[in-house]
């Protein structure tokens, strides 16, 4: 196989020997190291292959000896050369066509950011732009990891970046810092009621509870208090100073039954858009300057409609350049009655949804309670719910005069 | 003379355990199936024609008949014969 490729490389004569004996005229050329191969008899001779390098020599034997040595055809690189020099225009199209394809193929044109969250794309698009990964930026101008070194440097609020280079496009992905907020309250803190309540259940963590189960507490009462009087145990044998009161930071959780109240409301009627299931399209191209419609009808007839567009568009340096679909379909008003039973359920959703962002996440709802506001003549129907929840109803308090110190 | 010498040749190879064909300048002959023969150590070709080849040695010459016969390959030491091999014969 090697052998093959070398000779390729070096090219092939394929010749017709012609004259008496020709076996004496390649026994010679065997002696002078001229290697044959594909011997095969021709109408008037012998048809063999040889290296075109070895050809000038096997002329000369054969015309020495009188033979008569006629090439057929030439194989290989050289012969293409031949081929390559006429139609060079074409060559130097290929060429051409291969070094255009490996120019566009080395710059990014498209940068993408994945993943952030609070930081903006624009943040972080400007700034692997200031390090050299931008639109139109040469794949090989900047290094990766010193693009992510530098970004993560730059804005803090990073904790990763990976900037993957995937054809032309660059795939930046990026995992924001979690910001645990600071716990203001360093010294000596009490545990207090953050609403009011009925304590169902209390554990202590550290401090002195002020409060048992099963009683009622007010918005702002002591819970856990961070000041502990220390009890004489009476096995203990009395210590030899008096015990003095320390203070805390209080820590633990108070569960206590809790209630809120929430509103909602529905229509008796609603008036519903459904599609009619009439349908139009619309197929336009986009250009920098301005978008021409290709096929269907440029303001569809639909009183009201809806429409969906998707578009595949190439950013440009001189502006965006694409095709646009547009499905329009007809909406025709669909009026809905409910019963007052499902009014009250939407309505009672409603009222839950709104008071989702109050319940605290831990919270179990215990019990709920429809309270109907409005009368059955009315269009609309309202409700009150009050939800019973169990909840951690303890917040940190600093000990009032106490100066705190903050973070 | 030359008697002699091949039989010296002979029997040091012997001695020395080498093999016959290195020391010796005989022809070794590998023949696949009945479609393939390479030969080593030969002295060129006699004749050639697709149902007749004789082939030079360094004593007498072999004889391969067969149909379709071409020399595969062709170099100073080495041959390759394809085709449809009948027969091979050894002549003096």
């Amino acid at each position: 196989m090697g052998n093959r490729f070398f000779e390729q490389f070096g090219g092939v004569i394929t010749v017709v020997l012609r004259g008496q004996y020709p076996e004496r005229l390649i026994n010679m050329a065997l002696t002078r190291g001229i290697y044959i191969w594909n011997i095969k008899p021709a109408a008037d001779g012998m048809r063999f292959e040889i290296r075109s390098s070895g050809y000038e020599a096997l002329h000369t034997i054969a015309e020495e000896n009188g033979y008569q040595l006629k090439i057929v055809s030439r194989h290989g690189l050289p012969a293409y050369k031949s081929i390559a020099k006429r139609r060079v225009g074409f060559m130097l199209g290929g060429i051409f066509f291969i070094a255009a394809l490996y120019m566009i193929s080395s710059f990014v044109w498209f940068v993408e950011v994945k993943g952030n969250e609070r930081i903006t794309d624009q943040r972080i698009l400007t700034t692997v732009a200031k390090y050299g990964v931008h639109q139109g930026a040469p794949k090989w101008s900047f290094s990766r990891i010193q693009v992510e070194e530098q970004v993560l440097r730059d804005i803090g609020d990073l904790s990763y970046i990976k900037i993957e280079i995937r054809g032309v496009k660059a795939n930046i992905e990026v995992v924001e810092k979690i910001v645990i907020p600071p716990n203001e309250i360093t010294g000596p803190s009490d545990m207090v009621a953050a609403r009011s309540g009925v304590v169902e259940e209390i554990l202590v963590l550290d401090g002195q509870a002020k409060v048992e189960a099963g009683q009622a507490v007010a918005k702002g009462d002591i819970l856990i208090s961070g000041t502990v009087t220390p009890v004489l145990s009476p096995y203990a044998p009395p210590p030899l100073e008096p015990l003095l009161p320390y203070q805390v930071q209080a820590r633990g959780v108070v569960k206590a039954r809790v209630w809120y109240e929430g509103y909602g409301e529905c229509p008796m009627k609603t008036e519903n858009m459904v599609l009619s299931g009439r349908t139009a399209h619309q197929v336009s191209f986009i250009t920098p300057w301005r978008e021409f419609t290709l096929w269907g009808k440029k303001r569809p007839q639909f009183a009201r409609e809806q429409v969906a567009s998707t578009s595949n568009k190439l950013d440009t340096p001189i502006g965006p350049v694409g095709f646009n679909y547009r499905q329009y379909s007809e909406e025709t008003p669909e009026v809905i009655t409910h019963s007052e039973m499902e009014a009250t359920q939407i309505a009672k959703q409603k009222a839950l949804e709104s008071l989702e962002g109050q319940i605290g996440q831990s919270a179990k709802i215990t019990d709920s309670k429809i309270n109907l506001l409005s009368s059955p003549s009315d269009v609309i129907l309202r409700i009150n719910v009050s939800v019973e929840v169990i909840e951690d109803i303890a917040i940190s308090q600093p000990i009032s005069g106490l100066e705190n110190s903050t973070s | 003379m030359e008697n002699r010498r091949e039989a010296f040749n002979r029997a040091l190879a012997d001695f020395l355990e080498i093999p016959r064909d290195l020391v010796l300048d005989i022809p070794k002959l590998t023949l696949v199936g009945r479609n393939e023969l390479y030969l080593e150590n030969h002295r060129g070709i006699i004749q050639y024609n697709p149902n007749l080849l004789r082939i030079n040695l360094s004593r007498g010459f072999l004889e391969i008949e067969g149909q379709n016969m071409e020399i595969k390959a062709l170099m100073p030491e080495e041959l390759h014969i394809i085709g449809e091999i009948t027969s091979v014969r050894y002549r003096d």
